[in-house]
């Protein structure tokens, strides 16, 4: 028995991502374009005499998220450029995220680089790299 | 689905009759062309991604005052309220409610278009919007 196609469920776009500390969201706006996360760790071969890996062990879990924001204001081009300077930060500022969409990607993050970027045609827009633990154990805290 | 473009041209029609300011056709309408008047059509569509049934439907949104009955700045004032209604921020919400078995998840390349043709101020707004022919929530 065949099937009509009628479609289905997808997600569609970036799914509503705010900033509640580090940027925040409500007095400083942007637009989400792309956003790319990734759960990652570091991974150690356990080794027979042989040479063959007969084990692995994975350490080191982290959420690493990649944005891309274009900041606005919802009235003025100075509100937007104070928009656009409170998302360019200091790497190591604590970024709190809040995905609409999920809560996998909710979480405080550290703040690896961000990058502004301006073209003679086009908006500005800000690249911003962050990472956390995906453990129990925070990872934005400064380490001393 | 083939009905989509069909579904959507409902549902746009419905959103723009809501108004009550101008009678709207749909595109392969044979009914009498009055002016002023909206056009809604959506003829074309591309599946995406394959194999799920999702379309990426393009839909056309055209109005049309004669220059002999009415001024430029009318003619505009009748497209921001008519047109402007796919301005607004959940008109995928709006569209997808008009319609059974219909779901709009949004649109992306908004375009418009302003132009004089044969002594008529027309304005045409076009989008492609993407649509699924089932419920979801």
């Amino acid at each position: 028995m065949s099937a009509v196609l009628k479609g289905m469920g997808i997600v569609w776009s970036e799914g509503g991502i705010t900033f509640t500390a580090g940027i925040v969201s409500a007095t400083n706006l942007s637009l989400p374009q792309s956003a790319n996360f990734s759960r990652t760790s570091e991974k150690t071969d356990i080794k027979g005499n042989g040479g063959t890996v007969l084990g692995q062990v994975f350490h080191g879990f982290k959420k690493v998220l990649s944005l891309t924001v274009i900041p606005y204001h919802a009235t003025t081009v100075a509100g937007a450029i104070v928009s656009r300077d409170a998302h360019v930060l200091k790497p190591g500022t604590t970024i709190t995220v809040a995905d609409a969409s999920g809560t996998l990607m909710d979480d405080s993050y550290n703040l690896l680089s961000s990058k502004e970027g301006r073209t003679v045609d086009g908006v500005c827009t800000v690249d911003l790299e962050m990472e956390t633990s995906d453990e129990s154990v925070a990872l934005t805290s400064a380490v001393t | 689905m083939l009905d989509l473009p069909q579904k959507l041209e409902t549902a746009a029609k419905a959103l723009i009759d809501g108004a009550g300011l101008i009678t709207v056709f749909t595109g392969l309408s044979a009914d009498e062309q009055v002016t002023p008047r909206a056009i809604v059509s959506a003829m074309t569509g591309r599946e995406q991604p394959q194999g799920s049934g999702n379309f990426m439907v393009d839909l056309t949104v055209q109005v049309l005052s004669k220059a002999d009955d009415s001024t430029i700045e009318e003619h505009r004032a009748l497209c921001v309220s008519t047109i402007g209604l796919f301005m607004q921020d959940d008109v995928a919400s709006q569209l997808s409610s008009i319609v059974p078995d219909f779901h709009v998840f949004g649109f992306t390349n908004r375009t418009h278009r302003e132009v004089i043709e044969d002594r008529a101020w027309v304005t045409e707004f076009s989008a492609e919007f993407y649509c699924a022919g089932l419920v979801l929530v």
